[in-house]
């Protein structure tokens, strides 16, 4: 997907004055986000499992070349075919001339965050193969021509009447109200295509190194019939996603479940070991695995942001996010929003341009209560803050104005000074006495006027603490 | 694939971690993994010791998740209530797996004369296709299949989660194209929990089973993608149903 | 006992009566207080605008401005949290100076945390005087987001302020949720900064809070500019000076 991050303020703006969009995601609150917390509740070990969780993730993090070398000879030994993509440019040819090569038509595609990184879709058409998005989710905006709004809801700006519309302009369905209706429509549509597709291309959400097994969480059907019907499944991941055994997925399933929707478990849960055997009545003949690095390498090297690696794209930082919650996920220009792709967007694509991202929090710490994980979201937030800020060790990343950097230097000499800070903040107040009324500002100039647009803005009092404090001690 | 290029990758990793040397790896190999054996054996007692317990806790977690439950004290029991569920249904034909807990239904004789079309994967009368034929054969019937039967290869617990592990005579379709499922699940048969389930799971692999895809099945498929309104029955079965049989599988 | 009082930038300058509730209440309940005047901000605006090198003076002058005293007491979650938990990341690379404050940090204390877990006080009423107002105010308790994650605090003035009989907590939609100031960001985004504070000014409407407080003057600061701009009648005061009111 290409970035547009740099459109981050025009992109929340239009969205803050969409009242659909806004109703929709001001129901994450009642919705996802406390119904991860009361399925948080009920397990009766919640913490100890969110311990167990990122001591997992961080080993095989701090591991990765070992695991990625036991996987491949896992996945091989499964009679799979496996293979490193550095980028996602490299990881998309594969998979569009594994398609070429085998004539294939049509390909099935069940959620992958990762081939929307690769802009999958759009390269396969570019090649006369035509991919169909299964996830209904995922088919509402392939059929609307748009990205996914959230990693989980992917339509959740959309309601039923947008779909139907939809359904009605580029299906010729008749538009109908009730949701079982409309999604009996990509039911019908999309169970032909599951029959006839010669290729299945489905994301994963763990991988096993020790078996070479794919994990697949979903709750429709498609990722199963993904990888049941066509004679070649792919499955294309982030190479962070790997566990080192099969007794890790309890663990990790539960987290992820739990916090993405709340529910106890997904309908179902599929691991895949490679092709079918003689001893399978039916199944895909070909399995590949392809492994993405994209920009991951780089989260990798850097021992500050090294934790955004142990995301399990469960979703819940988004749903827990006051900011997501207004602006929604399309505003972040890429493919992963809110609180962890406010540090991996960035990060993968191009930190300068996506600038504004990890500025665009009140670093409250939603984030950080709410990831199973336990990931430290608005630390990385800072650290990313003093690389376009300050440029951290290399200047290159540095992106602001001579203007601020001037400004924070003399306002640091100014507060670190109570003489000065005293005399400057006077001399505030006589300036600003004029335009106040109450002590009260209704409207400040410039740069400010953003405050005021919202709030009033009180001026400084008469006599500070410091001085009250001083009269009263003499 | 292509050696160099493995290499390049490995090696962005490798320095990335700040990795100066890999002779670690053989003693890696041996730190990082355990043994299977004993989590296997584990939770195998486990499930045996405490079938009657296990039973009625998945039960009540399989009705959570959305499953029809119907709990019986032998077969033939669970015969009369799989005629009675299929009785609610508009059925006019039927696929289901080749395995001991379906073929004790007996299905043939339970709806004679129902005009009920029975299909089994592996029956006589497709012997004379090819595999590749037997397989399209099956798939075109499952298509249009209105209920699938499966027994099961074990269940869980914590979750009310029916597993299925496709294998000879057990098609991975039986579970998911018709649009309602109905599973048998007998005493002995269910684990604790995920940790058991994988446990087991893991053994069976590294020990070398070769069937290689596992289903794990808990509830109706569904979907929350529209306004976050649930639905039910997407693309794989909206209507499911758990019998569950008080009794051991009887020993073949 | 004794302890320093850092009475935060915000305080100090736009809104003094904080502080002298602040120095009220301790006093009341038995602590000498006292005033390192050298004291100066606490470099929180320009580490999280992610100018480190520019809070690092900062840092180190709280150090030596705090260093003889027994306990340092803030009216201020997001000010506490820094000087607490954040110094660790700006002070990383001064190995004298880091070392200094990890003696120093366990000594910090916002205001609330500080009567509850240090002077062991969960019940205020010993200390109501013939002063204290009869009539029971309605008081929503806003949960400001770094004194509530960073620090773990909201039991402390919850149960402080529930301790009183002339106060009836109240609860109002989405009390956990970020007001919107988040420093430099309601500057920076105002128009989100806007959004968050106009639902939180919603929720305060639909409750039946006659008065808001917190133990974060910057989020009072921001939420009673955005209830005044909309002509709303609640009242907004701060942790002390509603100790300060109702026990007379």
């Amino acid at each position: 997907m290409k970035p547009v991050t740099e459109k981050f303020r025009d992109i929340a703006l239009d969205t803050l004055n969409d009242s659909k969009i806004q109703a929709n995601l001001n129901a994450l609150y009642e919705g996802f986000h406390s119904r991860r917390i009361a399925a948080g509740s009920a397990t009766h070990n919640w913490e100890d499992l969110r311990e167990h969780g990122r001591s997992i993730r961080e080993h095989t993090v701090e591991n990765l070349d070992f695991y990625i070398e036991i996987l491949e000879q896992a996945v091989v030994a499964n009679g799979g075919n496996f293979y490193l993509a550095s980028d996602a440019d490299e990881a998309a040819n594969y998979v569009v001339e594994l398609a070429k090569s085998k004539n294939v038509k049509t390909v099935i595609k069940s959620k992958s965050m990762l081939s929307e990184e690769m802009s999958l879709n759009s390269k396969l058409e570019q090649n006369n193969v035509e991919p169909i998005e299964t996830d209904l989710g995922e088919y509402i905006i392939q059929l609307a021509d748009e990205t996914p709004f959230h990693i989980i809801a992917p339509a959740m700006h959309k309601d039923r009447s947008d779909v139907a519309d939809l359904f009605s302009e580029k299906l010729g369905a008749a538009k109908s109200s009730d949701v079982n209706e409309l999604a009996g429509v990509a039911r019908s549509q999309l169970r032909e295509k599951f029959f006839q597709a010669d290729m299945g291309v489905t994301g994963a959400n763990f991988v096993v190194a020790e078996t070479g097994t794919v994990a697949l969480v979903s709750n429709e059907g498609n990722g199963r019939m993904c990888t049941s019907m066509p004679k070649i499944h792919v499955a294309v991941t982030g190479m962070e996603k790997i566990v080192p055994t099969m007794n890790e997925l309890s663990t990790l399933l539960r987290l992820l479940i739990r916090s993405a929707t709340g529910q106890w478990i997904s309908s179902y849960v599929t691991t895949i070991n490679g092709p079918r055997s003689s001893y399978d009545e039916d199944g895909p003949e070909e399995f590949h695995l392809v492994l993405v690095d994209n920009g991951r390498s780089k989260l990798l090297s850097d021992p500050e942001l090294r934790e955004a690696l142990l995301c399990v794209r469960c979703g819940a930082c988004m749903n827990a996010c006051p900011v997501y919650r207004k602006v929604g996920g399309h505003s972040y220009g890429w493919v992963y929003p809110g609180p962890i792709g406010a540090i991996v967007s960035p990060v993968l694509t191009d930190l300068k341009q996506a600038k504004d991202l990890p500025f665009a929090s009140s670093l409250c710490g939603a984030c950080h209560e709410a990831c199973p994980v336990k990931i430290n979201i608005p630390r990385m937030l800072l650290h990313l803050r003093r690389k376009l800020s300050e440029g951290d060790n290399d200047l290159d990343t540095q992106s602001s104005s001579v203007f601020e950097r001037g400004f924070m230097k003399g306002f640091s000499k100014i507060a670190g000074n109570p003489l000065l800070m005293g005399f400057s903040v006077k001399f505030l107040r006589v300036i600003l006495l004029p335009f106040s009324k109450n002590g009260r500002l209704k409207k400040l100039p410039g740069y400010l006027s953003g405050w005021t647009e919202y709030r009033t803005f009180p001026i400084p009092a008469k006599v500070s603490f410091r001085r009250l404090w001083k009269l009263k001690n003499r | 694939m292509d050696q160099k290029l493995k290499t390049k990758f490995l090696d962005r990793v490798k320095n990335a971690l700040g990795r100066v040397s890999d002779s670690d790896f053989d003693v890696k190999k041996e730190q990082f993994f355990t043994n299977p054996e004993p989590g296997y054996r584990d939770a195998m007692t486990d499930s045996i010791e405490n079938a009657v317990n296990l039973i009625n806790e998945f039960e009540g977690n399989a009705q959570n998740q959305g499953w029809n439950t119907y709990k019986v004290s032998d077969v033939s029991r669970a015969r009369e209530v799989l005629n009675n569920i299929l009785n609610q249904i508009e059925c006019k034909s039927i696929v289901c797996t080749n395995e001991q807990a379906v073929n004790l239904m007996q299905l043939d004789g339970l709806l004679s004369g129902r005009g009920i079309d029975i299909c089994k994967m592996k029956s006589d009368d497709q012997i004379n296709l090819d595999p590749n034929e037997k397989e399209q054969y099956f798939r075109s019937v499952a298509k249009i299949a209105d209920v699938g039967i499966t027994g099961c290869d074990f269940a869980v617990a914590e979750t009310g989660t029916v597993v299925v592990i496709p294998k000879t005579g057990v098609s991975r379709l039986v579970s998911l194209a018709p649009p309602v499922h109905v599973a048998i699940v007998f005493l002995g048969q269910v684990v604790r929990s995920l940790d058991e389930l994988f446990a087991i799971r893991r053994y069976q692999i590294v020990s070398g089973s070769k069937n290689g895809y596992m289903n794990l099945i808990s509830g109706p498929s569904r979907s929350g993608d529209i306004e976050n309104i649930m639905i039910q029955g997407v693309h794989g079965p909206g209507d499911v149903h758990l019998i569950l049989v008080e009794q051991g599988l009887p020993t073949e | 006992m004794k302890a320093s009082l850092f009475v935060t930038c915000i305080v100090d300058q736009f809104y003094p009566k904080i502080g002298e509730s602040t120095f009220g209440i301790l006093n009341r309940l038995g602590i000498e207080v006292d005033f390192p005047k050298g004291q100066a901000c606490c470099g929180q605006p320009m580490f999280n605008s992610g100018y480190w090198n520019d809070s690092k003076p900062l840092a180190k002058k709280f150090l030596q401005d705090f260093s003889d005293s027994e306990y340092i007491v803030l009216p201020s979650g997001s000010c506490a949290a820094m000087v607490s938990k954040f110094y660790a990341e700006i002070l990383k690379d001064e190995d004298a100076a880091l070392r200094e404050w990890e003696q120093i940090s366990p000594r910090i204390f916002e205001l609330s945390d500080f009567i509850f877990n240090v002077l062991k006080i969960d019940d205020l009423n010993q200390f109501v005087t013939p002063n204290s107002p009869s009539g029971v105010l309605k008081i929503a308790y806003h949960q400001a987001c770094h004194a509530l994650r960073e620090l773990n605090i909201l039991n402390q003035p919850l149960t402080l302020l529930g301790s009183l009989s002339n106060v009836e907590l109240v609860n109002f939609d989405q009390e956990d949720v970020c007001c919107g100031f988040g420093g430099t960001f309601s500057v920076k985004f105002p128009e989100i900064s806007g959004a968050m504070l106009s639902d939180k000014i919603h929720a305060l409407r639909n409750s039946k809070a006659e008065i808001l407080t917190s133990v974060d003057s910057s989020c009072l600061m921001h939420i009673r500019g955005g209830i005044e701009k909309a002509g709303d009648k609640i009242k907004v005061m701060h942790f002390a000076e509603i100790l300060h009111d109702r026990l007379g």
